[in-house]
């Protein structure tokens, strides 16, 4: 579907599922921050779920529509407009060639997704119960769980009860790249120099101020720092879409509890 | 055709990293054996073309597999050979070591390749104050760079951007400590025992000696440098730069 940006926005692209395989010559996957709402867009419009489509961070672009279609915008709430008057989320949204879209404020989250299609989708009960649910992992409140990486053993002790117990939070340092976290300092027992090697998204590295920063869609694809766990696939859409200022705390997980939990919420979004 | 070095056994290990990643690594060290073995092992993965593993990332001492949980559970299924994730993990580390006692050389053949490099002092913009550091011509800093055949450890920080070493002790530069805002594209540095060129214009801490005119990435030709490839640099004049910058073959 057509589609033009008359306004561009701080941060706007388009985003697919990533673009893996090329790793090993440094390039960056990118894709879906939040590929919850990413895939629930595309669900709600019957395309297929690893259909590119826009990630919106605000202030947003204004879009200007050059051919009638269906659109749905998921994720946050920037409160969305279509010739100025107010739209829903999840829902199949008609719009004619020359409509506007913009948002206006953002009430809740930090990405919105919009998703297009030329063709008119039916609004299923199964998708009703995964908006709802998609929704509640979204913006309950709920501990960040990871695995613990290899130089978790090599933290204090202090360091580990700091990162089991108490309290970090976002930080306006926080992109597509990676979202830096303000908590407790933390350190390693000895200052041993490691050596750069893979990383993936929700990774947690720790700086050398002693602050830990997780990386998001776009990181480098190697990395130095000191590697303490990486993230859950399943808690990292929730990450996204923490505004800075958000508390957050960790929990430990285990490998079959996150694989049994991501495959749980995929079954949903492709039966 | 590079031999496997069975003299000096390296044992793998293995770590699930998160809940889409296997971490398998040896000892932790900047070494050329080691580095070697990376290759070795990275390569035997790879020919195993397994469609759930999305990257298989090389490094210094580790290989990374990044995998698709979905597709990794069906492999999983229709191998009938591993009965979990780290059952295969331990299964490949076995069937390697099997593998490396078969054969006296391997799959992984590195690519040797020649970098032509114009030392010349508007694009060598650190290498006088080294020479100076260093109590040695501009011209011997230059011979010793070129002497060496260096190894791709591995690539990372931006597309394309290889890891080289070792560095001829005699020449090993710190990175500066405040990062300069622009470097060029093709720029060439070192940075302790490691040298290195900027695929394209972006911020950087190298001490940059020279420069190359040949387009180290570009998204359709992808990488000139592949992890495990042998380089040699070459000094060229300006008017070499020049030529082969406006007729890039």
């Amino acid at each position: 579907m057509k589609i033009q940006i008359i306004k561009k926005g701080i941060a706007d692209s388009l985003q697919n599922t990533g673009n893996y395989g090329n790793q090993h010559i440094g390039v960056q996957v990118g894709g879906f921050m939040d590929y919850f709402s990413a895939q629930l867009a595309n669900k709600i419009l019957g395309n297929p779920l690893d259909k590119e489509l826009y990630e919106i961070h605000f202030p947003a672009s204004h879009f200007r529509f050059e051919e009638d279609g269906y659109i749905a915008i998921t994720g946050a709430n920037f409160v969305p407009v279509l010739n100025e008057k107010s739209i829903p989320l999840h829902e199949i949204i008609h719009v004619k060639k020359g409509d506007l879209l913009q948002f206006l404020k953002p009430m809740l989250g930090r990405i919105s997704y919009l998703a297009m299609s030329l063709n008119k989708p039916a609004l299923t009960l199964t998708n009703r119960k995964l908006i709802e649910k998609i929704d509640e992992l979204l913006f309950t409140p709920a501990p960040m769980r990871f695995i613990p990486g290899p130089a978790w053993n090599d933290l204090d002790t202090s360091s580990i009860q700091a990162i089991l117990h108490e309290p970090f939070q976002t930080t306006l340092q926080s992109n597509r790249m990676g979202f830096q976290l303000e908590g407790p300092a933390i350190k390693t027992i000895v200052s041993k120099s490691y050596l750069s090697a893979g990383v993936t998204r929700g990774t947690m590295q720790l700086l050398p101020n002693g602050q830990i920063i997780i990386l998001m869609a776009d990181h480098q694809t190697i990395g130095g720092y000191p590697n303490l766990g990486q993230i859950i696939l399943v808690d990292l859409p929730r990450l996204a879409q923490m505004v800075h200022h958000t508390p957050i705390h960790f929990s430990l997980c285990n490998l079959s509890m996150a694989h049994e939990q991501y495959q749980f919420i995929q079954a949903q979004f492709t039966s | 055709m590079l031999k496997i070095n069975k003299n000096e056994p390296q044992s793998w290990h293995f770590k699930a990293m998160g809940d889409h990643s296997l971490f398998f690594y040896l000892d932790e060290r900047m070494d050329e054996n080691i580095n070697t073995e990376v290759h070795h092992f990275s390569a035997f993965i790879r020919n195993k073309n397994i469609s759930a593993f999305k990257d298989i990332i090389p490094s210094y001492h580790a290989v990374t597999i990044v995998y698709a949980i979905d597709q990794l559970y069906a492999y999983l299924d229709s191998s009938k050979k591993y009965l979990s994730l780290l059952h295969l993990a331990e299964s490949f580390i076995e069937e390697y070591e099997i593998f490396k006692q078969q054969h006296t050389s391997f799959q992984y053949e590195p690519n040797n390749i020649e970098i032509p490099v114009c030392y010349h002092p508007t694009f060598g913009i650190d290498l006088a104050k080294i020479a100076a550091e260093k109590n040695k011509d501009v011209e011997e800093i230059i011979q010793i760079h070129c002497s060496k055949i260096y190894r791709v450890f591995c690539l990372g920080f931006m597309p394309g951007f290889a890891y080289m070493g070792e560095v001829d002790k005699s020449i090993q530069s710190p990175r500066h400590p405040k990062p300069r805002p622009f470097v060029d594209a093709g720029s060439v540095g070192i940075a302790g025992s490691q040298t290195g060129i900027y695929p394209s214009d972006s911020p950087g801490g190298w001490q940059i000696i020279g420069r190359t005119p040949l387009s180290v990435f570009d998204p359709i030709h992808l990488a000139l440098l592949n992890p495990g490839d042998l380089v040699r640099f070459r000094a060229i004049t300006k008017e070499e730069f020049d030529a082969i910058k406006n007729n890039p073959s």
